[in-house]
């Protein structure tokens, strides 16, 4: 879980889905204090302790991971990590 | 009473700075304006419909009971719910009484519980100092600047470009996903305290024109009066008062808020004993929210109640005097 290797760099990142996934655990996990391996894919945000401002901080940090705008609505859009992460990595 | 021991702020130093704590983003910016508008003006419109209504209706005990009522409902979920409950966890209970609180402190429609408490705990952290969300005493010591730092702590702080970041506030209640899902839920509760006093003065009356008077003096009427006490906390409760306690902040003891305040207006004692259950510490100072969960205590649903005892105020008041006297 802690050993990808991301550099947050301004210029356009491309990122597989599964990377962006563990981007998404990583950051929730590190924020609310929780155990990264409790944390499920495939589960509402809301179940995981995101609420709309964490939801926002989430695709902020997002932005700066991936070098592009992304609609703040994306995490109402695709409510679980899994199809967030799908919607925004690269096809493999 | 359990007397768990409780430490006062006054001793204690400001936590360092989050940068992280407070963020600003257009999209929550934006919802956040069109709320804080939206909970001002249509509440305002919807009290001077029902004075107009006056003459024509008159102002019975239907108006003024759904008023109370909801009053007394929505304060109890604010005030026992939302801040000595959820913020400073001054007592527990079970997930139904919780749940019930927090549905009556939304119908306050002051915000999402969530959203509510993280503020609020800012407020705790950085009172009166660079950072408190609400503080009177941030704007230059010039007339203006006086006159605007009042208006920021009043009302104008809730049309602000910031937000609090929950995660860092807020971690235990985003960690409860009942807390969650009732803070996503918000707006159907808000409704609720608007069509719950409709439905019952519909009943009452037997007639439309009871549900008509049910939302206005139980819906509109009653948020545009319960905000203004709630408004006077984070003005007034810093300006204007006694302070026995010399807290580091500039809170204040103010008695005749208190009932309006459903007992946050004993604000000097809460921020000298922030988890303390009972904001009122003596016999005289009236604390509404502290005898409803003396009553939740006595029926088995609030346990662990906090409160400091005797001799902690009693050590308290004297190192005030020492201060103020070291001071003069
Ligand atoms: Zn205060
Ligand atoms: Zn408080």
């Amino acid at each position: 879980m802690e050993s990808i290797s991301i550099q947050s760099s301004p210029g356009a990142e491309t990122l597989t889905a599964v990377e962006i996934e563990n981007l998404i655990v990583n950051f929730i996990a590190t924020n609310l204090e929780v155990d990264p391996a409790g944390i499920e894919t495939d589960v509402t945000f809301d179940r995981l302790g995101v609420d709309s401002v964490v939801a926002v901080k989430i695709v902020m940090e997002l932005e700066t991971k991936l070098g592009r705008e992304i609609d703040p609505t994306a995490a109402y859009d695709y409510p679980t990590i899994e199809t967030l992460a799908q919607y925004l990595g690269s096809p493999t | 009473m359990s007397s768990d021991s409780i430490n006062s702020p006054a001793t204690e130093a400001s936590p360092p700075w989050d940068p992280e704590s407070v963020f600003s983003h257009r999209t929550l910016t934006r919802n956040q304006r069109i709320h804080a508008i939206a909970i001002t003006s249509i509440p305002a419109v919807g009290t001077i419909i029902a004075l107009c209504l006056v003459p024509v209706w008159g102002l019975g005990w239907l108006e003024i009971g759904l008023f109370l009522g909801m009053y007394a409902l929505t304060a109890t979920g604010m005030e026992v719910g939302f801040h000595r409950l959820l913020s400073h966890r001054s007592f527990r209970v079970g997930p139904v009484t919780e749940t019930v609180l927090v549905i009556c402190g939304s119908m306050f429609t002051l915000g999402p519980a969530i959203n509510w408490v993280s503020s609020h705990r800012r407020h705790h952290a950085h009172t009166d100092a660079h950072g408190d969300p609400h503080s009177p005493h941030l704007h230059p010591k010039t007339f203006t600047g006086r006159v605007m730092g009042f208006i920021h702590s009043y009302v104008g702080w809730i049309f602000g470009n910031e937000s609090t970041n929950s995660a860092s506030y807020s971690k235990d209640q985003l960690r409860n996903h009942r807390i969650v899902r009732l803070s996503q839920l918000y707006y159907y509760w808000v409704l609720l305290g608007i069509a719950l006093p409709a439905a019952v003065g519909g009943m009452i009356e037997g007639h439309w024109t009871g549900a008509v008077v049910g939302a206005l003096w139980g819906g509109f009427v009653r948020i545009f009066v319960s905000h203004q006490a709630a408004y006077s906390l984070t003005s007034f409760s810093h300006l204007f008062g006694s302070r026995p306690f010399k807290t580091r902040d500039r809170s204040t003891n103010l008695f005749v808020m208190a009932i309006p305040t459903w007992g946050q207006s004993w604000h000097n004692n809460h921020h000298a004993f922030p988890s303390s259950a009972m904001l009122g510490l003596r016999w005289w100072q009236i604390d509404p929210a502290g005898y409803v969960i003396g009553v939740l205590r006595l029926l088995g649903l609030a346990k662990d109640v906090k409160r400091p005892s005797n001799e902690e105020i009693a050590r308290q008041i004297a190192r005030s005097r020492e201060l103020s006297s070291a001071r003069s």
